[in-house]
């Protein structure tokens, strides 16, 4: 498994999980759970570049 | 309209381990229990597949590591036991991934530790429901 299937994974899981907890709509949960992956991805990219430029 | 007897909290602790959401099936929320059982399983399901290590870390396989190190190790064995029924069928069938054959596939190592994870926020869920329910 390459590693940028490897995150999405974990972030279509993690999103997933923290949409699915609490009281919500449906709506609420979708929402919730787009939001989440967003972030995942958005991080995952950040922390990428981040060790970029750390690094080279 | 008749309020119904609320779940133990011992019942919704051995559902909710043993089969992943469980706790949400007992206090009636049959879409979440639906939604983490896929959830655990999958993450379950993808590290196995990955082959992920799963036994308890011997000492020989912690020989070098700080004492941290070897604390960390152990309490991710004891996290992935936490997926319950997942856990316990690749138990009986013989799946038996050491430590140090797991090293080498660290995404499977995570993905087991990530479905005990799942599984405790899916009872920790239920629990918090089920009082705010009461």
């Amino acid at each position: 498994m390459s590693h940028p299937a490897y995150t999405l994974l974990m972030a279509v899981l993690v999103a997933g999980a923290g949409a699915v907890t609490g009281s919500r709509t449906g709506r609420e949960r979708v929402y919730a759970a787009a939001y989440m992956f967003l972030v995942c991805i958005a991080s995952v990219v950040a922390g990428g570049w981040f060790m970029y430029l750390v690094h080279g | 309209m008749k309020k119904s007897r609320p779940v133990p909290v011992i019942a919704l602790a051995i559902a909710g381990w043993l089969v992943p959401g469980g706790g949400y099936l007992l206090i009636g929320r049959k879409q979440q229990f639906v939604l983490f059982l896929l959830l655990v399983t999958i993450a379950f399901a993808a590290g196995v597949a990955l082959q992920g290590g799963m036994l308890w870390p011997q000492d020989a396989e912690l020989h070098g590591l700080d004492g941290f190190t070897s604390l960390l190790a152990q309490a991710g064995t004891l996290v992935k036991m936490l997926a319950g029924g997942p856990y316990l069928l690749a138990r009986c069938l013989d799946y038996s991934q050491t430590f140090v054959q797991g090293r080498l596939h660290e995404y499977g190592t995570i993905l087991l530790v990530m479905a005990g994870l799942l599984n405790v926020l899916a009872l920790a869920d239920a629990w918090e429901l089920r009082k705010a329910e009461q």
